[in-house]
Parts: structure tokens; C-alpha cells; sequence
């Protein structure tokens, strides 16, 4: 009997110890890691980690620019070449109408996304050092090239939000996890800021990526060859591109023509060619996914996996029978293309003495519309099937990137400085490059010569979101519409700023036009 | 985790050596619930009584058996009587419970037969949902023999571009469970008996006991029912009535440009398939059939008892062809090879099977894609026919597997020392194959495969004491260790484009010697997207019951828990409960009182998250911040991550969110038990929510995660139950029970205010309101416009001058401009007032049941009137919302209800979030009738126990102030979409009979 007693005393004391055994063990077994997420610990351990940051800012940056087809809001639809097909709300962005209470306006009109950009490269530039340190593999000047990237992106998203806003908060660091208010900088100044940015990055940066020849950064990037990165990465070219635009939209033409310069002249060692007006306009040719004659684009290659249904100008502009959709959702009306398109033998568009139209840039929707069709990169581009075996389209996701240059676009930009600067002949000679390209008469007077490159912007430069801030630097340079300079005043050039954005941070003021 | 199994048998196996003879105990039923314990004896038509439950012989011990916690709480909480459910043609646990306990609300979202769209509100809404994801977090649990059920993780959303049902079968996880198999059903709602079960119970748990093996000579028991799902009587409606509908407003505001861009289908009268007959509806609705028969078998000896039952059950909507199947088998074995050793276990599977609807909405969810196209279906039978062949050569296979069972061994160590160790499981698993051809979407062929699967696993160790003191006191002591291990995930591939309408499957190239091709798919164009949530929860607990003087009964709980989605610093949370019953009645030496009891309870219960995102801390996500491609994680081919800029801000030093209730209340019973009632107060605060708080935009971020949000339930709930008369001459059986529960914001993680969602959040306002702009009829003229009188600017919406035709908006703040300032917080979605009311007459071997459901003060936001009647927006919006289906050619909306405002006008007058559109949707439902007719004993031959016929019909009646099809029939939000299939009516026939 108390034998049995004592066995079961000694039972319980094992009991009790398993237990307490099994408590100890707790902090390991509540040690679970996420799968679906890195913490900060896992963070920036690796090679891995700083091209998976590195990418995510550009990714970020694709998704400011693309999202509601927001490059196209901003820089294209505002004017009066396109009216919308049952869309009040993109009618509205083409009347100016900004404040209208349409959700896609309130969207469009939130800068978050553009500073999710800057958080994440200025993320970037404060925390990849640690990778330094852990991961032998990735070298000192990978990280250094990789720092002069993300300046790069935080000059260009600046200059974006300059473009769209106006004045906008000058963020320059992460403060990660902390949430300073700051009020709206002066655009000059965010602008200045955004060239120191890209002034210190240009050097650091490489013509191209990935290039085993290269004389400096040789060697494959991230794994990737010259092939694979060309176009998606922000080149030294790239950055000088986006400072001659800076400079022309100060109004510092002469800097705009040096920075121009400084591209054209050294396009070819970025693998940076012109493009004849078939290949522009093909659907495998100059928008499909990214490539090097893109200067820098932010690409969406259905091969990746990464074609998506909207984001692109062609859900704005195409219809049957390029895709199954009876009307686009904008056009440009027939007599506006005919005014635009006005020169015979037009590659792009042109009507002939008999009334039949030539034309790369617009094709003829099954409705009898003509629709603007210069872009069309559905699925991974070329002649696409559906299931059906028609060919017409796949499901429609398009392939085609973000583009922000190319070389025609730089001429144009030098032929501009020039005309400003008065040199005009060697503008002309510029222009004259690009008409001749288009199959176009060339011009022999310098009458008119601004008139003539902008009109030329229009057209070459159709569907690419240049035409409302050409129309910005076109008045700006002419200074003779009192209208248009009052607009410019009040910031009604500008969007306005969201509602949602100032109700979060009080400091940040409505734009005087949209008040 | 291996480890854990070792120490889980160890203990078991360590412990048998010494002990002593235990045994084991099932439900008992505790006096209290007269419907449930006074019907059997005296009623023919309710529970089947005897034959299917315990036999008294093998609770041998039960005098001092202490019960492990997963069988305590079945004698515990509310119960809930479900004799009357058994006779009606249910599925799921939800409808198991509607109507039939204080407290609880049941909302069926939809009537599509296994969809997961029924959720169960147990004492309101313990934080503010302002998505569909956020109704995940407000259920209560459901526990079937003391397992917590594992329910579908809303993770799968975050790759979803839209949130219409998750990705998968969606199948509802409590439809598992045949309520033929069921003995029990608890509500816990009272925290006493909540902490016990821990912080999955934190919203309240449904305590589910099934039956189980019992001894005695073999019984055997089946069940069935065959009935008829009813059409229901609509109204359709073809162009010509839409156009009538439309042609006010082209007369009143429309230009000459309006009316020809009308839609082609309205303006052609000549078009004999919208301007035809509507008769749509005689292949949408049809009178379907649905049935079920189970059966079980029960007995053995005392040592080893068994008990196995098997269910196959057929529901259906006569809506779209849907339908739900499931196969169900259960086993259970008791067996007590010495006398201080029990051991018992179940198994418990289910196989699920669902035929989907075909609506537009599921179908461009699943495929991410909107069409461009405006024209709805045609009304005409002919043409629908030929659009529902076009669904011939698809697929769409909904299959669901779960099991659930536990191995149990107890243990008596000595005379008052109980062990118990358990090992329980539930595990379940979707599928989802779809093949939409090419000839349903735009030249395009779709399909898609899903695999899902849920598994928790828990390891249970309790060591319980009893001591007994003279005069009948005793000290009950228990202390416990949990271990419970959940793991979900999902394989989710969806493929655009396949080479042609005959291959409908996603065939990848399986040569791994060929890496360019290995895996890569065969002609679609393929996404493919996979996820993992891991869980670990540990907890310790111990709990003691005393009563120092007669009388009185109190109780103490003390529990640790350690969760692995909280954040390092912060793993463990200590919580107690505290309670105390009083017994009045043997004081008051009165015969009228049976019983007189008051009780109150205090208690505090952690709160788990169903993500691993706040456990992180500061984190990065594989995604590129778009918000409609959620799953577009890559750049130039390369994955990416970056911060959850989407998601918001998660930083460090966020603490368990927990939740406090006080409880207290009385119950009294009188006249033998004849008439008792049981009245309870409760005040329940959920406290440091985390909840996402506005950022400044510039930081990059939508939101900041952060705690500190206050949400705080109070009600009062009765429960009334009567039985009066005999059943030889008249018998009534009568069970009211009614919650009133108000919930208030107390406090949010930052300010007063929150926006989010479209939803306001307003600290001291309920958090279920609506926030909607004030109308006030019509602006007849510009002139009526108010002008301001310091600018001279007209009344303006957001910005633009309201013009003739505008609603005339309350301008609250007084700034002539409307904007959501002018929104008030009014109404709410959840009724303040909900409950049932039960009856049974019976006369001699026959008895009439019926059941009234109600829900009063709440309200609606009628959006599909504004769709209807917005038409001009609805036409050129490219939404989900503003797809229109077959059923848009059922009348719902009359015309005349409202003002006809300038359709065109940028102010958008129909937009739903103002106060026409808010609607009472209260309601009083005449949810089932069921007459029954028991043949008893000497009716039959020997082997013939008893057996039972009735005839039921459910969703009889609706009373209702609400203007559209059902006021149950709204979303989770409050706002009716339209979306759900309606509750169908129907008649059944059924057998019940025990052998």
C-alpha cells in the first residue's frame, strides 16, 4: 500500500516536472516567423534583400505613376484634343474640372503614393549599408551604384510631384516608423533639391547594367545581363534626361540644352537609338516590355508576369477590334486629328487628295471610331489569339511600360532649348531630323520654329502624357495668354491636393485655385 | 511539436502505472432549461430521448469524477433547445442557433446552401468592422466537444483584387456538423465560463456536444426528410418597364444627346428579347427537392461502448442551381480497460460538396477582370437558356473535407485526483477547379485551381482536485496546460487564355531537364500565388470553486497565455475571472420559488489575431503597393518587397488587445419549474484594439497600426420559458428570449474621430452607424438654391452649384458647401433588440412547433434602390458594384419612391450614403412551423422503439417595414447590395425513428 503511494507521488513529481519542461520550451515554440512577410530582424541580411528593396522603390514608383492610369491623367488628357465616352470623370480631368467628386479625381489627387516612393529609396539609402556588412557578396561600389539609384528615383519622383502639384512637402529622410507633419516647400526648391539629387547620383551611375564589358560597373547585375536590365534602371543618361526636363521647366534652357546634350551625345553607349514610325507603333516593337532605346521605363512585361488590365494608356484609348470592348474610353474626335495631323505623307496619319487615310497612330474601331491606337502592347505583345483562336486579343492585360524619354523626345527638348536660345538654325536642323524620320517635308524657314516643335511634341509625342506639360512650357516661353498666366499664378496648372491628404497633416495648405 | 506528443503520451502512460479507477463522464444535463429538460418526459414530439443519449450505468463514478474541461462547459453557459431545429432542413451551425438564445444574432447574408456568408453576432460587435475581413475577428467560436473549430483565415484576401468571397470553395466550416449528431448546443457568453475556454472565446463560443457512444443493447436511430425548396412569387420586369421607368427623367432633365446615347437595349423596341417576355425566372427559380437520411448505431458493453453514425444531406436554394451535398460519418469508442482508466475518442468526417451560383459578380471576382460591357442579360427564357449553356462545358467543383476527433485518456490517481490528456485535431481542406470557356467571357477561356487546407492540433493536460469539508462544502481545484498549433495555407493558381476550350486544366510541363519549360504552363498565361499563417498558442491555467457557506458558490480563475502573433516583447498575457452565485431559494422557505439564484461574474480574456503581421513589428512586404493588384510582387521579373505602405505601418510596443465583462443577473423559476426566468446584465469593454490610425500622407503610408481603441458592449438579456398544461389534455410550451445589447466607442488609438472605409468612427457613437448625408427633397429651381449671403456663392456639393434637379442636402455645418461634414452618424446595422419566441402545443401524440424570429431598431441602407434609380452613374460606372445580373430584371425597386433628381448632374443625387436610402429593417419572421404525430411503443411491432412524423415549413413569413427583397439579406456592413440569394421557403416531410 504505500509502495503505492509512493509510486504515485514519485508519478506526479514527473508530471510536474514535464510541465514545468514543457513551459521552458515555450519561447521556442511561440518563436513562429511569418512566411508571408520579413521582419525587420530578416531584413537586409542579404544580397537578396537589397535587390528585392532596390526593385520594390522602382515597383513603387510604377505603381504612383500607373495606378488609375495616373501618368495619363496628369500629363496627357487635360486640354482639348480628347473628350471621354461615358467616363464623367476622365471628361472632367480633360475640362480641368479637378475637383469634381468623382473617386477617381480624389485618388488621382493624393500624392501618398509618390512619397511611398521616397520613403522607400530614402530607406534604402540609410539601411543598405548593413548588407555591407553581412553579405560579402555585395560589393562596396554595388551599393554605392544602388545608392545613386534610389537619389536618382527620389530626384525623378520630385520632379514628378513638381509637375503634377506644384509646391509639395520636401520629405529627405525615412524617419522610419515616426510621422513628422511638414508643410509644402516651395516648387523651386523641391525642384533644386530633386537636381542636387540626380547631379550627385549621374556620376555614380553606369550607362548600362549588367554589361561584362562595361569599363566601369562591369560584371552581370543582380544576376541579370545587359539584356534583362535594359531600360529598367535609372542610367547615367537616364538621370541627365530628367535633368535637362528639370531645367527646361525652370525655365533654364541653357542647362536643358547642355543636359540634352550630354544624352544625345552619348545615347549610344546606353544602347539608345531612334525609332522608325513602324517600329514605334508596333505591337512588338519599341513599347513592348522594356529596352534599352526607352532610356528609362517602368516596365510591365507579361513574360514576368507583371502585364496587368489597367495602368497602361491603352485601357484609356483602345477598343474593338484591337480588344473586346465596343468604345474606348477617350478618343480624339476625327476633325481634331485631321487639325493635328495636318501635313500629307504623315507616316503617323495623314489623308490623302482621294479621302483615304494613312495612318500608324489610329485605326477604326468597329463602332466606325477613330481610335488611338499607337500604343497597343496587349498580352506579351505581337499578334495575339484569344482561346476562341480569333485575333483579337487574350484576356486584356497589356505589356506596355511607363515611358518617360526617348531619343526623338530629347531632340525635340534640344530643338526647344535652342529656339529659346536663339540658335535657331541648329534647331531647325534638329526638327527637320524628326520630320524627315516621319516622311514629312522638310522646313526651310525658321518662322514659326517654336510653334513647329511644339506642334511636332504633339504629334510624335501623342499618348506618351507630355501633351498638358508641353502645353505648360509652351505658354511659359511665349508669355502672351494673360489667361493662362492667371491660371499659372493660382496653381490651377497644378492638381489639387486630396482632401484626405489635408485633413491628415493641417500644415498643408489647398492650392490658391482650387480653394 | 514532436516533442509535445511525446510529453502528451508521457504523461499518460507514466500516470497509468499507479492510478486508480476513473471513468468518464458525459453531458449531463444540468436543470435549467425547462424547453429542453421538461419536453422529453412530458412531449412526444420534441428530442428523441433515452435511446440516442447516455445510459445511466456507465457514469459508475460520476459522483466524484472530475470532467476535463472539454465536457465541464457542456453542462455549462445557456443552452439552447434545438428539438424544433431537428425538424427543420438545416445545414449549418449558424442556422442551428438563429432565433434561439438571448444574445446571439444570426444574420444569413445569403440563402445559397454552404455559402460561409451567415455570421453570428454573440452579444454585439466587439470591434468596428469595415470589411469583410474584419467579420472574421467578430465571430464567436465554435466548439464541438471541446475542440475549437478552425475557421478560414482571411489571408487570402490579400491577394484578391476583390472581396466578394474568398478565393476557394468558400464553403462554410460549420456546415460539417449534421444536428442529428448533435445532443447539445451551449452558448458561452459569460466570461466565468469563457476564461476557461481562453482567448478564442474572447467573442463567446456556441459549445456544440454531439452525442456519443453510450452502453446498453445496440440502438439504432434514423433520421429523415424529403421536401420541396418553393419558388417564390416575383415580379419580372423587360425593357419596355425599364424604359417607362427611366423616360421621367429624360423628359424632366435629359437633353436630346442624353436620349440617344439610352442604352441600345432600352431604346430598341423592336428588340423582342429585352422588350419580350420576362420569363427569366422559370429557370432561376424552380421548385427543387432536398432531403437528408442518417442513421446511427449505438451500444456495447460498460467496458467498451462504441457509437457510429453516418448523414447524407442534400440542401438547396431553387435559386441559379444551387445546391449543397454532404456526406458525414462519425465514430466514437469509450473504453475502460481497467477501473482508473478511461479511454475515449471520436472521429468525425465530413465531406462537402457545393454547386455555386452563376452570377456575375462571383465570376469577375475569381477572374479579376471587368468587362466593359453595359448591357445586361436578357429577360427572355429563350435567351437566358442559351446563356446558361454557354455554361455546359465548365467547371466549377466546390469540395470541401474536414475532420475533426480527439484521443482522450483519464485517469484517476487517487480517490480526488483526476488526470486528463488529450489529444484533438481538426483539420479541413478546400478545393476549387474552375473552367469558365471561352464562349462566357469575351474569347477568353479561365481557369483556376485551389487547395486549402486548416489544421489545428491541440494537446490538453488538466489535473484536477476535489476536496470535500464537513457540511457539505467542497473545494474544487484544477489546473491545465494547452498547447494548441494551428497552420493554414493555400495553393492558388488561375490561368487566363488556355490554348482551347477542351483542355481545362492547368498542365504544367513536369521534364526537369528541361528547366525553361519545367513547370511552366501549357498555353495559359498563369498566376500563381501561395500563403502560410502560422499560429502557436500556450496556455496555463488554473481555476478553483468553493462554496464557504452554503449557498453560495464562488469561483476563481487565473490563466496565462502566450501567443506566437504577438509581438516578442509582449508574448504572454495574464488574465483571471472571478464569479459568485447565490441561492436564495432555499432561504426563502417558500414553495413558489423552485429556484432563485443570483449570480455575477467578472472576467478578462486575451484576444488572438488571425495575422501575423502585428507580431512582426516593423516589416516589409513582397508587394509594390498597388491596392488592385495586391499580388503584383515583382519588378523587371524580380520579387520585390517594401514596406507595407497598403497595409499601414506596424511599429513595436503593441500589447495584447483583451476584453473585460461584467456579468450579473438573476434566474427564478416558479411553480415546479412551470414558468422561469432568467434576466442577466452584462457590460463588456474590449479594450487596446489595434487599429489602423490616419498617417500624414507624405510618410508614404495609409495608415499606422496602433492600440488604444475602446469598444464596449452593454445589454440585457432575457430568456422566458413556460410550460403549462398536459399533454392529454393541452400542453404549451413556450421559450421568449430577447437580448438588448448597444455598443459605444470609448475610445480611439488617436483622437476623436477616424475615417476609414467611408466609414466615420466617432468616439462616444455606436461603431455600426451610418454615416449619410440629410435630404430634404428636391431644389425644384435654381432659384430655391440657398445662396450664401457674405459670398454670394450658391450651395455647393464638394466644390460644384447645385443646380434644379439636386437634392436639397441639410447643410449641418453651415458653409454652404456639402461635404462630408454634412454626413451624420445615424442608424445601425445590427439590431438593438433581437431574440426568438419558441412554441409547442401538444395534443396527445400530436404537437404544432413554431418559431418567430425578430430583430427590431435596425436599419438598413437600401443600395440597391440607389442603383436601380441611379442608373445614369450605375451605366457608366466600370464596377463590381454596378454589374447587373439576371435578377436585375426582378422588380425590387418601385418606382415613385423617391424624388426624381437630375440624373446628370455631377452631384451624384443617388448616391446611396444619404437618408432616402436609410431604411427601419426591422423584422418579424415566421421562421418555421412543424406539426408532428408520434405512433408510440404498442403501435408497433417489438423492435420498433418509437417513430415520429412531421411535416415543417420554414421561412414562412416576413413582416417587415423594409422596402427591398429581405432585410436579413444585407451585408455584413448594413448595406443591401442585392448580392444574397434569398432565404428560400420550403416543406419537408420527415421520419424520425429509434429501434
Amino acid at each position: 500500500m504505500t509502495m503505492r503511494i509512493r509510486n504515485k507521488i514519485v508519478n506526479l513529481v514527473t508530471v510536474l516536472l514535464l510541465a514545468v519542461l514543457t513551459g521552458t520550451g515555450c519561447r521556442k515554440i511561440l518563436n513562429v516567423e511569418a512566411s508571408n512577410l520579413i521582419n525587420e530582424e530578416n531584413a537586409w541580411t542579404s544580397l537578396n534583400d537589397a535587390r528585392a528593396a532596390l526593385l520594390g522603390t522602382y515597383g513603387l514608383l510604377r505603381t504612383a505613376l500607373a495606378e488609375n492610369e495616373a501618368n495619363w491623367l496628369y500629363g496627357e488628357l487635360r486640354g482639348d484634343v480628347y473628350k471621354a465616352l461615358n467616363r464623367p470623370d476622365l471628361q472632367a480631368v480633360i475640362d480641368g474640372k479637378l475637383k469634381q467628386s468623382y473617386n477617381l479625381l480624389n485618388e488621382v489627387s493624393n500624392w501618398r503614393k509618390f512619397y511611398a516612393v521616397i520613403n522607400a529609396a530614402n530607406l534604402f539609402i540609410e539601411r543598405s549599408g548593413a548588407v555591407l556588412q553581412k553579405d560579402p557578396q555585395y560589393t562596396k561600389l554595388n551599393n554605392e551604384v544602388d545608392i545613386a539609384q534610389m537619389k536618382a528615383i527620389i530626384g525623378i519622383t520630385y520632379f514628378y510631384m513638381v509637375r503634377i502639384w506644384g509646391d509639395v512637402p520636401l520629405v529627405t529622410q525615412s524617419y522610419d516608423g515616426t510621422f513628422p507633419r511638414l508643410p509644402r516647400s516651395q516648387a523651386k526648391a523641391v525642384l533644386k533639391y530633386a537636381e542636387e539629387q540626380l547631379k550627385a547620383a549621374a556620376p555614380v551611375l553606369p550607362y548600362v547594367y549588367g554589361d561584362v564589358l562595361a569599363g566601369y560597373f562591369p560584371g552581370k547585375y543582380y544576376g541579370g545581363d545587359l539584356s534583362k536590365w535594359a531600360g529598367a534602371l535609372v542610367t547615367r543618361n537616364a538621370a541627365y534626361a530628367y535633368l535637362a526636363h528639370i531645367a527646361a521647366w525652370d525655365n533654364r534652357y541653357l542647362d536643358a540644352s547642355v543636359y540634352a546634350d550630354f544624352v544625345i551625345n552619348n545615347a549610344g553607349l546606353s544602347g539608345i537609338n531612334a525609332s522608325t514610325t513602324n517600329n514605334l507603333t508596333r505591337s512588338d516593337g519599341f513599347f513592348l516590355n522594356q529596352n534599352s532605346n526607352q532610356v528609362f521605363s517602368l516596365g510591365f512585361s507579361a513574360s514576368d508576369a507583371e502585364s496587368t488590365p489597367t495602368g497602361h494608356i491603352e485601357n484609356l484609348t483602345l477598343a474593338n477590334p484591337l480588344i473586346p470592348r465596343a468604345n474606348p474610353l477617350v478618343y480624339i474626335p476625327d476633325t481634331r486629328v485631321v487639325d493635328i495631323f495636318n501635313e500629307s505623307g504623315d507616316e503617323r496619319f495623314y489623308v490623302d487628295s482621294t479621302g483615304k487615310t494613312h495612318s500608324f497612330y489610329f485605326s477604326k474601331s468597329a463602332s466606325n471610331l477613330l481610335i488611338f491606337s499607337k500604343i497597343k502592347v496587349i498580352g506579351t505583345g505581337g499578334v495575339q489569339q484569344n482561346t476562341a483562336g480569333q485575333n483579337t486579343n487574350v484576356i486584356t492585360t497589356y505589356s506596355s511600360p511607363i515611358v518617360f524619354t526617348r531619343l526623338e523626345e530629347l531632340k525635340l527638348l534640344k530643338a526647344e532649348a535652342l529656339a529659346v536660345l536663339g540658335q535657331l538654325d541648329d534647331a531647325l536642323d534638329l526638327l527637320n531630323g524628326l520630320r524627315n524620320a516621319r516622311n514629312l517635308k522638310l522646313l526651310t524657314t525658321t518662322d514659326h520654329l517654336l510653334e513647329n516643335v511644339f506642334h511636332e511634341r504633339q504629334r510624335e509625342l501623342m499618348g506618351e502624357a507630355w501633351a498638358w506639360y508641353d502645353l505648360i512650357r509652351y505658354k511659359q516661353i511665349k508669355n502672351d495668354d494673360p489667361a493662362f498666366n492667371a491660371l499659372r499664378q493660382t496653381g490651377g496648372i497644378y492638381w489639387p491636393v486630396s482632401q484626405d491628404v489635408i485633413d491628415r497633416n493641417p500644415l498643408i495648405a489647398q492650392t490658391t485655385y482650387w480653394k | 511539436m514532436r516533442k509535445l506528443l511525446f510529453i502528451a503520451f508521457a504523461f499518460g502512460s507514466i500516470c497509468a502505472n499507479s492510478a486508480r479507477a476513473a471513468t468518464c463522464s458525459w453531458a449531463s444535463k444540468l436543470p435549467g432549461n425547462l424547453l429542453q429538460d421538461t419536453l422529453p418526459d412530458q412531449l412526444p414530439g420534441d428530442t428523441i430521448p433515452a435511446g440516442d443519449t447516455v445510459a445511466q450505468d456507465i457514469r459508475l463514478y460520476d459522483e466524484d469524477f472530475l470532467k476535463p474541461v472539454a465536457y465541464e462547459l457542456a453542462s455549462r453557459g445557456d443552452s439552447i433547445a434545438i428539438g424544433l431545429q431537428q425538424k427543420m432542413p438545416l445545414i449549418t451551425v449558424p442556422q442551428y442557433v438563429k432565433g434561439s438564445a438571448a444574445g446571439l444574432y444570426v444574420q444569413e447574408n445569403t440563402g445559397e446552401p454552404g455559402s460561409w456568408r451567415q455570421f453570428m453576432y454573440l452579444r454585439g460587435l466587439s470591434k468596428p468592422v469595415l470589411s469583410l475581413k474584419d467579420v472574421y475577428e467578430v465571430q464567436p467560436a465554435v466548439y464541438v466537444n471541446g475542440i475549437p473549430l478552425i475557421q478560414d483565415n482571411p489571408f487570402v484576401y490579400n491577394i484578391q483584387s476583390y472581396t466578394v468571397n474568398p478565393a476557394g470553395p468558400a464553403t462554410s466550416l460549420l456546415s460539417a456538423l449534421s444536428l442529428d449528431n448533435i445532443e447539445q448546443i451551449r452558448l458561452v457568453k459569460d466570461y466565468k465560463d469563457a476564461a476557461l475556454l481562453g482567448p478564442w472565446a474572447s467573442n463567446g463560443a456556441i459549445f456544440i456536444t454531439t452525442k456519443t457512444a453510450s452502453a446498453g443493447e445496440n440502438r439504432v436511430s434514423i433520421n429523415s426528410y424529403m421536401g420541396y425548396v418553393q419558388e417564390p412569387g416575383i415580379t419580372t420586369i423587360n425593357a419596355e418597364y425599364e424604359k417607362n421607368f427611366r423616360m421621367p427623367f429624360y423628359a424632366k432633365y435629359g437633353s436630346a444627346a442624353n436620349l440617344v446615347s439610352m442604352p441600345a437595349y432600352l431604346s430598341d423596341s423592336s428588340n423582342a428579347s429585352y422588350y419580350g417576355p420576362s420569363n427569366w425566372s422559370d429557370q432561376y427559380y424552380k421548385n427543387t427537392p432536398q432531403y437528408s437520411v442518417n442513421a446511427s448505431l449505438t451500444g456495447g458493453s460498460e467496458r467498451a461502448n462504441f457509437r457510429f453514425f453516418g448523414d447524407y444531406t442534400r440542401s438547396v436554394a431553387g435559386q441559379d442551381a444551387t445546391r449543397f451535398d454532404r456526406f458525414t460519418g462519425s465514430f466514437f469508442i469509450n473504453m475502460m480497460p481497467t477501473k482508473w482508466l478511461t479511454l475515449s475518442s471520436m472521429v468525425n468526417a465530413s465531406v462537402l460538396d457545393r454547386g455555386r451560383n452563376r452570377s456575375f459578380i462571383d465570376r469577375f471576382a475569381e477572374m479579376r477582370y471587368l468587362p466593359n460591357t453595359r448591357e445586361p442579360l436578357a429577360p427572355n427564357l429563350t435567351n437566358y437558356n442559351a446563356f446558361l449553356q454557354l455554361y455546359d462545358n465548365t467547371i466549377d467543383k466546390n469540395g470541401t473535407t474536414a475532420i475533426q476527433g480527439y484521443w482522450n485518456i483519464n485517469l484517476k490517481l487517487a480517490k480526488d485526483l483526476n488526470y486528463d490528456a488529450r489529444i484533438a485535431f481538426d483539420y479541413n481542406e478546400g478545393r476549387r477547379d474552375l473552367f469558365w470557356n471561352s464562349n462566357l467571357f469575351d474569347g477568353t477561356n479561365y481557369a483556376s485551381n485551389y487547395f486549402g487546407f486548416n489544421q489545428r492540433l491541440i494537446l490538453d493536460n488538466t489535473l484536477g482536485y476535489r476536496k470535500a469539508f464537513s457540511g457539505g462544502r467542497t473545494l474544487n481545484l484544477k489546473g491545465g496546460i494547452r498547447y494548441t498549433g494551428d497552420i493554414q495555407r493555400y495553393n492558388y493558381g488561375i490561368g487566363y487564355n488556355g490554348p482551347n476550350d477542351y483542355i481545362k486544366v492547368n498542365v504544367v510541363s513536369g521534364d526537369k531537364k528541361n528547366p525553361s519549360k519545367y513547370l511552366k504552363s501549357n498555353g495559359f498565361n498563369v498566376f500563381g500565388f501561395t500563403d502560410k499563417m502560422q499560429q502557436r498558442v500556450m496556455s496555463f491555467y488554473g481555476q478553483a470553486d468553493f462554496n464557504p457557506v452554503q449557498n453560495l458558490d464562488l469561483g476563481a480563475l487565473v490563466r496565462g497565455d502566450g501567443a506566437s502573433a504577438m509581438q516578442p516583447d509582449s508574448r504572454w498575457f495574464v488574465s483571471s475571472a472571478f464569479d459568485a452565485t447565490y441561492h436564495l431559494q432555499p432561504l426563502l422557505q417558500s414553495g413558489i420559488f423552485s429556484q432563485l439564484d443570483l449570480f455575477a461574474s467578472w472576467g478578462r480574456i486575451g484576444n488572438l489575431r488571425l495575422d501575423q503581421n502585428i507580431g512582426a513589428g516593423p516589416q516589409y512586404q513582397p508587394q509594390a503597393g498597388w491596392a488592385d493588384y495586391p499580388a503584383l510582387g515583382s519588378y523587371n521579373s524580380y520579387g520585390v518587397y517594401s514596406r507595407p505602405y497598403n497595409y499601414g505601418w506596424v511599429g513595436y510596443d503593441i500589447p495584447w488587445a483583451y476584453s473585460t465583462q461584467l456579468n450579473a443577473g438573476a434566474s427564478v423559476a416558479v411553480l415546479k419549474n412551470a414558468l422561469s426566468l432568467r434576466v442577466e446584465w452584462y457590460s463588456k469593454d474590449n479594450k487596446n484594439i489595434v487599429f489602423p490610425a490616419a498617417v500624414t500622407a507624405e510618410s508614404g503610408y495609409r495608415y499606422e497600426w496602433k492600440p488604444g481603441m475602446v469598444v464596449n458592449n452593454t445589454g440585457v438579456e432575457a430568456t422566458l420559458d413556460a410550460g403549462i398544461g398536459n399533454a392529454q389534455t393541452l400542453a404549451w410550451n413556450g421559450s421568449l428570449n430577447l437580448g438588448m445589447n448597444r455598443n459605444k466607442l470609448k475610445a480611439l488609438p488617436e483622437g476623436n474621430t477616424l475615417v476609414s472605409n467611408d466609414r466615420l468612427l466617432e468616439v462616444g457613437k455606436p461603431v455600426d452607424q451610418f454615416w449619410i448625408l440629410q435630404n430634404n427633397g428636391i431644389y425644384n429651381a435654381d432659384a430655391e438654391v440657398p445662396v450664401n449671403p457674405q459670398t454670394g456663392q450658391a450651395m455647393t456639393y464638394r466644390g460644384i452649384t447645385q443646380k434644379a434637379g439636386d437634392p436639397r442636402w441639410q447643410d449641418v455645418n453651415g458653409d454652404y458647401n456639402i461635404d462630408d461634414k454634412d454626413r451624420v452618424l445615424t442608424g445601425n446595422y445590427l439590431p438593438r433588440i433581437s431574440g426568438g419566441f419558441t412554441n409547442q402545443l401538444v395534443y396527445k401524440k400530436f404537437d404544432l412547433s413554431f418559431q418567430l424570429v425578430f430583430a427590431l431598431k435596425k436599419y438598413a441602407m437600401n443600395q440597391v434602390a440607389a442603383n436601380y434609380y441611379g442608373f445614369i452613374d450605375r451605366d457608366n460606372a466600370n464596377t463590381l458594384e454596378s454589374m447587373k445580373e439576371i435578377t436585375y430584371w426582378e422588380k425590387q425597386v418601385d418606382p415613385g419612391m423617391y424624388e426624381i433628381y437630375n440624373q446628370w448632374s455631377d452631384v451624384h443625387p443617388y448616391q446611396v450614403n444619404q437618408s432616402i436610402f436609410m431604411e427601419n429593417a426591422a423584422y418579424l419572421k415566421l421562421r418555421t412551423v412543424s406539426l408532428g404525430y408520434e405512433l408510440r411503443k404498442k403501435q408497433h411491432t417489438q423492435k420498433v422503439q418509437r417513430t415520429y412524423l412531421y411535416v415543417t415549413g420554414t421561412n414562412l413569413l416576413t413582416i417587415s417595414p423594409y422596402k427591398g427583397r429581405d432585410p436579413e439579406l444585407i451585408e455584413y456592413n448594413g448595406y443591401d447590395t442585392g448580392y444574397g440569394l434569398r432565404l428560400p421557403q420550403s416543406f419537408i416531410l420527415g421520419v424520425k425513428v429509434d429501434l
